[in-house]
């Protein structure tokens, strides 16, 4: 691996950790918990199409096990890697298809980070009744999810490749 | 692109639909149930009216408050006190949560149930 692309990595999970604690100072969960802008997911869209799948992959697990030991605790850290990996996956298997550009690809990783958080959620608490939650999270996720597309398409379109 | 503005249509629609189909099929509840870490702690009839502090043997505190068949946590100790905002619920299959205290008030009874409806 070339020191510069050492260099790239660091600075990205660098900036997807500032970004993760700047979206938890801003907390949009007023009645209903989980809904949020996923502004993390800005750096991981970014690298999925600037580096290979495998980086960006490490990239997101490292966000989330760092963000988990420096704010959260063992609870959440079991949520946010649900949703990162479920989200990762999505994203990436949807991008290798081809059929779909930056914010297809968003919006379908910030609905499967909140389809597999409702799911934590619902084997951790032990109850099936929290699909409740799911119609409204779909909708705040896919509102999330185009915004969060549209910038990061910018940032494709904008930064050179490295 | 167009892909793109397909799926964004189609998840709104699916929220919609699920939105819809659990809407429709809810009826009222006779019974909520209070559970701790997944055990039930507490089994209270919509019936009566009553206040019934929640978790003292484990350290924290939840007031589940029943009135007019409806039920809310109407205090907490919890941090982010997010069980006291989601306010009143009153229909089969719906749910207060709070996670900080791993407690789910959820009402049951009154007819088919969720776990019924996804069989």
């Amino acid at each position: 691996m070339r020191s510069k692309s050492i260099a790239l990595i660091g600075l990205l999970i660098a900036l997807a950790l500032v970004l993760s604690y700047l979206e938890s100072l801003v907390p949009l969960s007023f009645a209903i918990p989980g809904i949020k802008l996923g502004l993390p997911n800005l750096v991981i869209v970014f690298a999925l199409y600037r580096l290979r799948w495998p980086t960006a992959a490490a990239i997101s697990l490292l966000r989330v096990l760092l963000v988990s030991l420096l704010f959260g605790s063992a609870l959440s850290l079991a949520y946010s890697a649900a949703g990162a990996v479920f989200s990762f996956l999505v994203m990436c298997l949807l991008k290798r298809s081809g059929r779909f550009g930056c914010t297809g690809v968003s919006v379908a990783g910030a609905v499967a980070h909140n389809l597999a958080q409702i799911a934590t959620a619902a084997l951790l608490l032990e109850t099936g009744q929290l699909v409740w939650y799911f119609p409204v999270l779909c909708v705040s996720g896919t509102a999330a999810g185009v915004c969060i597309g549209l910038l990061s398409a910018l940032l494709v379109r904008r930064i050179p490749e490295a | 692109m167009r892909n793109d503005i397909l799926l964004i249509a189609a998840l709104l629609l699916l929220a919609l639909g699920l939105w819809a189909l659990l809407r429709l099929t809810k009826p009222a509840g006779a019974e909520a149930v209070v559970t701790v870490d997944g055990a039930i702690v507490a089994t209270i009839p919509l019936s009566i009216e009553a206040r019934v502090p929640i978790g003292a043997e484990r350290g924290f505190l939840n007031v589940v408050e029943v009135a007019g068949g409806r039920v809310r946590v109407l205090d907490a100790d919890c941090p982010d006190r997010l069980c006291v905002r989601q306010g009143w619920i009153r229909y089969d299959g719906e749910s207060i949560v709070c996670l900080p205290h791993r407690l789910v008030v959820s009402i049951r009874g009154g007819g088919q149930d969720l776990d019924a409806v996804a069989r």
